[in-house]
């Protein structure tokens, strides 16, 4: 990938959205079809859940704190 | 960092009419970086080219290989007196990234097309897929599509053919493409996820309406891109007849200069007849008079004398005194009544005094007669100068000048006649109906092509709406679906989902538009040390918003409207060497008689740029491109040259020769 384009990806997706783009776009290039479409859909929910289990952590951690 | 592929050599074996083995050696001493093959035509220049680039990317690649407009197959590749051998190779040594590798593409059996494909590296050998991904990712598909290029690519590129591949071809190698097309599967995932959650969640009035309300709003999109790619499609053919026509016109370009010429003799002949017309007018009015003109003289003298005579008359008559007489004959009148004293003075009138008187008047009445008789003769003299003066100034005195202008004008309409006639006789014999059609043809095409563009930035916009309208449904339907823990979790997986995408659409534009933007300013560098004309020319600019293709700017800002063949390779090449430097990749470049349409400034600016960037550059020029002023001034950029040296019938060898 273009480094600047890399750049740019890390900055606005962070380290973990870059990664899934990464991911997703070897996927692409590997293969086809609806197969490919299927396990890019699944990255993206894993990555989804992924982010809504550390949102979750970082609320209790703050209930916890306030309660504290 | 950008990554280095440096060649250190090429063999070929029974490739084209090189039979056998032919090495090309790339490694040097010092830093240089242009490699020129001055081959003759017929000498196996293309072949070489072809064959160096089937070398890289084979056939599985996608590339396509052409030669005179035919596209080439196994068979062509093989060398004709090694038939009964069947097979050919090309092995390329190189070092990228720092480590050496080997490449060998084989075709076994020329008659089956399938090619064996090895890459080794650090003495591990990889074969076919893996050796294939490998490669791949060294050097791109795109890349062989823009760096390694032949005079009709140039072509195309100078002339803005095939503009969208260009646009795309470029978009890709700065991987922006395949963002754009992933952008599009995870569109294409998140319609899919929109409907399964609208699906799932409690069906009521609203959630109804706006899964409606969505689906419209996802097939309007749809129709919208449809029809934004039609424009496109449409935009190149209009942009591709336009050129043609353009080539044909400028074909005829003599007959246009030609036609103004006789338009302007045309406006002169008009200007000529109606000086012609005024001074027949004149002469019209003034002929009557023409008699004049040989007395004119005679006149002018009579009159001068005349007004000298009546000068002099006028002198004498004044000296006559006039009031004494008419007291006198008042006397006279007094004394006629026999009186001896005047009742008004008083005075005695003798006999004496009544004789004197008597003398006095008759001679104050001769003197009034004389007076009368001068007076009258005065008069008539007067009479006679007027009618004198009244000729005088009916002398037609420009009539002369006007009829020798007459006479010049008439001259010189029939000389423009002439001139007129001749031209006329000349455009009959041409195509003056095509040169018409063609431009009354351009005419309308430049008219759709403006409503073409307009309807595309309409639609443009009309799209960024509908997507706009369409992500506020998807969340309004989000929002408003059930809070089942399933469908919580689809529902958070489409609103990440949805993020994720505007985030790309962001990334996308803002990488494009700094892309853009650098390859225009890297562009601008080269044709500026490229051009011959750095005085007259301020640089390039993009034709449009979405597409690559550039046009040349004049020092005071405007458009370069016809520029020559040459000036639009020079364009082509800047905006290919751009292109080079804003990709991360220093791969080789491989041109194939690039400077056939260039004079030797430009061949020589062409050296001296290449050898300034970092990538090596493979030149393959035939000796008519290179004379030896060219020659002389290209050479100082080159590290080697080689040379193509007949064999035996109609084979070919590579030899490396002194600079």
């Amino acid at each position: 990938m273009d480094e600047r384009v890399e750049a740019i990806l890390r900055e606005n997706l962070g380290d973990a959205g870059f990664d899934l783009v990464s991911r997703m776009m070897d996927e692409m290039e590997n293969s086809s079809g609806s197969n490919m479409k299927d396990r890019i859909r699944k990255m993206v929910e894993v990555a989804a859940d992924e982010e809504g289990v550390q949102a979750g952590k970082h609320r209790t951690v703050q209930r916890v704190q306030l309660q504290g | 960092m950008r990554k280095e592929f440096r060649l250190e050599s090429i063999e070929l074996y029974n490739v084209f009419n090189y039979r056998g083995k032919n090495s090309i050696n790339f490694s040097t001493e010092g830093d240089g970086n242009v490699f020129l093959f001055n081959i003759k035509n017929g000498g196996g220049k293309t072949s070489l080219f072809l064959g160096i680039k089937w070398g890289f990317y084979g056939f599985e690649s996608g590339m396509v290989y052409t030669k005179d407009g035919v596209q080439l197959k196994s068979k062509d590749f093989m060398n004709q007196d090694e038939f009964e051998e069947g097979r050919f190779y090309v092995k390329i040594r190189f070092e990228y990234d720092g480590e050496m590798m080997e490449l060998r593409r084989e075709c076994p059996n020329y008659q089956q097309e399938r090619t064996v494909l090895t890459l080794k590296t650090r003495g591990i050998i990889e074969r076919d897929e893996l050796a294939r991904t490998h490669v791949s990712q060294m050097i791109p598909p795109d890349y062989g599509d823009f760096f390694m290029f032949n005079g009709e690519v140039l072509q195309e590129i100078a002339n803005n053919q095939k503009d969208r591949f260009k646009t795309e071809g470029v978009l890709k190698l700065m991987g922006l493409k395949q963002l754009d097309d992933l952008k599009g599967i995870l569109v294409g995932i998140q319609r899919a996820m929109t409907n399964e959650l609208s699906r799932s969640a409690n069906s009521g009035g609203k959630m109804a309406d706006l899964q409606t309300e969505v689906q419209r709003l996802d097939e309007k999109r749809e129709r919208l891109i449809r029809k934004q790619e039609e424009l496109s499609r449409k935009l190149d053919d209009l942009l591709k007849q336009i050129w043609d026509l353009e080539e044909r016109r400028r074909s005829y370009g003599d007959i246009e200069s030609t036609m103004d010429k006789l338009s302007l003799l045309r406006q002169k002949r008009g200007s000529l007849e109606a000086t012609r017309d005024s001074e027949r007018k004149n002469i019209s009015q003034t002929s009557e008079d023409a008699y004049l003109l040989f007395i004119g003289d005679d006149i002018k003298d009579l009159r001068d004398r005349m007004k000298n005579r009546i000068g002099r008359m006028e002198a004498d008559i004044g000296s006559i005194p006039r009031s004494k007489g008419e007291y006198l004959h008042i006397q006279k009148e007094i004394l006629s009544r026999h009186l001896e004293a005047c009742p008004v003075c008083r005075s005695i009138l003798t006999d004496d005094i009544l004789a004197g008187l008597d003398d006095i008047i008759s001679s104050i009445d001769g003197r009034d007669a004389e007076y009368a008789e001068k007076v009258a003769e005065l008069n008539g003299l007067k009479s006679e100068r007027d009618l004198l003066v009244a000729a005088v100034s009916r002398i037609p005195e420009r009539l002369g000048t006007s009829c020798d202008n007459l006479y010049d004008v008439s001259e010189r309409i029939i000389e423009t006649d002439e001139k007129i006639n001749r031209i006329e006789d000349v455009l009959a014999n041409s195509e003056m109906t095509a040169i018409k059609e063609i431009t009354d043809n351009l005419r309308d095409l430049y008219r759709e092509k403006s409503r073409v563009e307009s309807a595309k930035f309409e639609n443009e916009k009309l799209l960024a709406n509908t997507e706009k309208n369409l992500n506020i449904r998807r969340r309004d339907l989000t929002a408003i679906a059930g809070t089942g823990k399933e469908h919580v979790a689809m529902a958070r997986r489409l609103e990440y989902l949805s993020k994720l995408i505007s985030k790309l659409e962001i990334i996308i534009s803002s990488v494009s538009r700094s892309k853009r933007h650098d390859i225009l300013a890297r562009a601008n560098d080269v044709f500026m040390s490229i051009t011959n004309k750095p005085d007259v020319y301020r640089g390039l600019e993009y034709d449009r918003p979405d597409s690559f293709s550039m046009h040349i700017v004049m020092t005071d800002g405007k458009t370069v409207p016809h520029p020559s063949s040459g000036e639009k390779h020079v364009m082509a090449i800047s905006f290919l060497v751009s292109l080079s430097l804003n990709t991360e990749r220093l791969n080789p470049m491989m041109m194939d008689t690039p400077l056939s349409r260039l004079d030797p400034v430009h061949k020589a600016n062409i050296g001296r740029t290449l050898a300034s960037l970092d990538n090596q550059a493979l030149f393959l020029a035939q000796p008519g491109e290179m004379d030896a002023d060219t020659m002389r001034m290209f050479l100082p950029s080159v590290v080697k040259m080689y040379e193509s040296r007949p064999s035996e019938g109609n084979q070919a060898c590579i030899v490396e020769v002194d600079l």
